[in-house]
């Protein structure tokens, strides 16, 4: 019986002494990572983040050249520009994110007082597995800077400077980043700042502010500056709408609560290629719609419930959990990829409460985020079979075959922009533009943009062969006419991707 | 699961003073201890976990002043002797990084002396050596450097000598096609940067796309473009050997530009 317990402490051991069983859970991660991005094709918007960083002229330049359009913060820019200095080829991509998440669930592994279990639990979960581990994008860093933030977190030796100086860092990974950033900060107030009596009789109160609390405020403040510095774009970008500040109505409130289970519970049909956006989280939850706004608002109340009587961090993750679904509801919709912050701020603020009050059970937490966890494995399974089964963009296979054919130095003319960078990331090739006047390897998000037409890319391309005489390659996701006049358009071959990049290849030469 | 934490800490601290550890570690647990004791409200635990504090303290080979006074009062009430077990404890833990903290502001200074140095030195290089001097800080060979323009509204000079201003612009194109300024330097160079102001008073955000570029067979070749707005734009192409500078917008526009700098 005794040996029976004393594996079962073990087993269910919330709290690391050392560092072996942190190795071998982040040997395995690290080891489904590897397999993960060696199956996985990179889409344009992954694609795009490494070529502005490989491409950017210094690091001032990420901060205020082509990046400026982007509408994000830049240092997910700046750590990719740092690997594409080891190399310029797309596995320096997956080689920054396996090390980035690495490194968080080493620490996550080690420093984080869950039991064992649900530690594996959660980073077997779809978002923490799936869409931060193996696709490419900003919110690794946010998940890479959330885990050292709260394992440097200690109630009783607070660092403001230090904790303060990752809060900073972590405001500059995404606008969802910025928002977790205020939002432990406010979950730092209460170490932070104390009131008392000025007297026993009296009413007034006398605020005691700690000096390095104070710096630290100072440098999260500094930090949100150079978040908006940096991330406004200089024009409105076409592809993104502009705030919505009117028109917000009571199915808005239901919207907000559905994200939430999005979020947090996302179940998925097996085998489906569409698998990473929202419609196809929604194939199962819309099918019960009260239900799912139901499970929304369940979830809305027992979250921060779960954190009580901590009112700092319950309100901390309030003030995250709002502002996040707030900016979705006025300015941009989210995908996984954005409400998956949520799971992530939950995580990080049970983490901070069981460290502020370890003699607690924290029933209710554990309990949340064991069936959070349960459902998030399924859908990590969905993914993870699917990236098996599926081409994610078909610009990986693009690209190489090119390469094998010796075309890569060959003039390219393509679009729609957007389609094709994943290829001219791929290659490292730049592409001329039918949409503006510009040469570049990937797109940037300005007005002066004309609309793309076929026609229009055809066009372009044989004004290029006509003032070289030279052929050139002419890559688009649409069918490209022939432009006449005693030029011969060839089709090459086309590849297939899971989503909207039914990339086509042809030659056209005098 | 507060008992099982406060009791892991306490073995863990117990096994590594009897096998091995270094002060630092040792302290540390100690420290760790004395963090759940203070945290620790269920009574029978935070005995148990002080039993094995104090055990944890009368293994240290040199236990500091006071410690038995300590061990004794915490026999006796709880809150008051965990918070100055806190307070051994954590005096400890700033004892063992005694040492570390010595090593580091003796890192800290001899790298803040190597630096002085290094920078001293530099200066003084650059001070009693022209090629040095043109080596840390090129000149800018655009400063003898004639210009032409594609055109010129009325009032303002088509071409010219050093391309820049003290005012707002040093040309100013009329509306057209692809408008250009071409620059000539006074001699061939291998050119590694070329910084660009633009105009500030107004319409900075006409000169998009701004290209630079040089003479390649009977065409150019784009070096950079900017794509982005600026005041001062930098660019850093692959090193290029040319005399020949030209800065062009692809389109239909108004080309002004407040100075270009060339750097090899």
């Amino acid at each position: 019986m005794t040996k029976v317990r004393a594996l079962f402490r073990l087993v269910m051991r919330d709290r690391e002494t050392g560092w072996a069983f942190a190795i071998a859970g982040t040997t395995a991660y690290v080891t489904f990572l590897i397999w993960g991005h060696a199956h996985h094709e990179l889409w344009r918007d992954e694609m795009h983040c490494w070529t502005v960083g490989r491409l950017a002229d210094g690091f001032w330049d990420l901060v205020t050249g082509d990046r400026s359009y982007d509408g994000h913060p830049p240092l997910w820019y700046a750590y990719l520009r740092v690997w594409s200095r080891i190399t310029r080829k797309a596995w320096g991509l997956h080689a920054a994110t396996i090390v980035a998440m690495g490194f968080g669930a080493l620490l996550f592994l080690r420093f984080s007082p869950f039991p064992r279990p649900l530690k594996l639990l959660l980073l077997a979960s779809y978002l923490l597995g799936y869409e931060y581990g193996v696709l490419s994008r900003p919110y690794t860093l946010t998940w890479a800077i959330m885990v050292p933030f709260c394992s440097l977190f200690h109630p009783l030796r607070p660092r403001f400077v230090w904790l303060s100086i990752l809060l900073g860092l972590l405001a500059i990974t995404t606008i969802f980043g910025t928002i977790m950033a205020c939002a432990f900060f406010v979950m730092l107030i209460p170490l932070g700042m104390s009131a008392s009596p000025v007297s026993a009789s009296s009413r007034l109160l006398t605020l005691r502010i700690q000096p390095r609390f104070l710096i630290g405020a100072l440098i999260l403040a500094y930090a949100l500056v150079f978040f908006v510095y940096s991330t406004v774009p200089p024009e409105s970008n076409p592809y993104s709408r502009d705030w919505r500040l009117g028109g917000l109505d009571r199915s808005d409130i239901a919207g907000a609560l559905q994200r939430l289970v999005y979020a947090l519970l996302p179940l998925r049909h097996f085998f489906d290629v569409d698998y990473w956006s929202v419609p196809s989280l929604s194939q199962y939850w819309d099918q019960y719609p009260t239900f799912l706004t139901g499970v929304g608002a369940a979830l809305a109340v027992l979250m921060p419930l779960a954190l009580a009587p901590s009112w700092f961090q319950a309100g901390g993750l309030v003030v995250g959990l709002t502002l996040m679904s707030a900016f979705m509801l006025l300015r941009y919709g989210g995908s996984m990829r954005h409400i998956g912050n949520m799971f992530l701020l939950f995580v990080g603020a049970c983490w901070i409460q069981r460290l502020s009050a370890p003699h607690r059970r924290h029933t209710l937490s554990t309990v949340l985020l064991t069936i959070i966890g349960l459902v998030q494995l399924q859908s990590f399974l969905a993914a993870v079979s699917e990236e098996k089964t599926f081409v994610f963009s078909g610009a990986r296979e693009m690209a190489t075959r090119i390469e094998q054919a010796g075309l890569q130095d060959m003039t390219i003319v393509a679009g729609p922009d957007p389609y094709i960078s994943a290829v001219t990331g791929y290659l490292d090739r730049p592409f001329i533009s039918m949409e503006t006047e510009e040469i570049n390897q990937t797109v940037v998000f300005h007005g002066r943009r004309r609309p793309f037409s076929s026609k229009g890319l055809a066009n372009r391309a044989a004004t290029e062969v006509r003032a070289k005489h030279r052929p050139v390659l002419v890559l688009s996701n649409q069918p490209v006419p022939d432009p006449g006049g005693k030029l011969k358009l060839t089709f090459l071959w086309r590849c297939e991707g899971g989503n909207d990049e039914a990339l086509r290849l042809y030659r056209l030469a005098e | 699961m507060d008992a099982i934490r406060i009791v892991d800490v306490a073995t863990d601290a117990l096994s590594t003073f009897r096998i091995r550890g270094s002060a630092l570690r040792r302290a540390s647990l100690l420290c760790d201890l004395a963090d759940a004791l203070s945290l620790s409200r269920p009574r029978q635990w935070r005995d148990r976990a002080r039993r094995a504090y104090q055990d944890a303290v009368r293994r240290l080979r040199a236990p500091p002043a006071g410690e038995a006074a300590i061990s004794q009062g915490s026999a006796t009430d709880g809150d008051a002797a965990t918070a100055d077990l806190a307070a051994l404890a954590h005096g400890l833990l700033r004892e063992a990084r005694r040492p570390y903290r010595r090593l580091s502001r003796a890192a800290a200074q001899l790298a803040v002396l190597a630096a002085t140095g290094l920078v001293g030195l530099t200066l003084l290089v650059a001070v009693v050596s022209r090629p040095a001097r043109d080596w840390l800080f090129p000149p800018d060979l655009a400063a003898q450097a004639t210009w032409t323009a594609s055109s010129a509204v009325p009032g303002v000079p088509s071409s010219g000598r050093s391309p820049s201003s003290d005012g707002t612009l040093f040309f100013h194109t009329t509306a057209q096609d692809h408008p250009w300024v071409r620059i000539d330097l006074p001699r061939q160079a291998r050119v590694r940067e070329i910084r660009i102001k633009n105009r500030t008073d107004c319409c900075a955000e006409r000169a998009l796309p701004l290209n630079i570029e040089v003479p390649d067979g009977d065409g150019w070749r784009l070096i950079c473009q900017r794509r982005a707005p600026f005041s001062t734009w930098s660019c850093h192409p692959p090193p290029t050997w040319t005399r020949i500078l030209r800065i062009t917008i692809p389109g239909m526009t108004y080309l002004h530009l407040k100075s270009v700098a060339v750097y090899e």
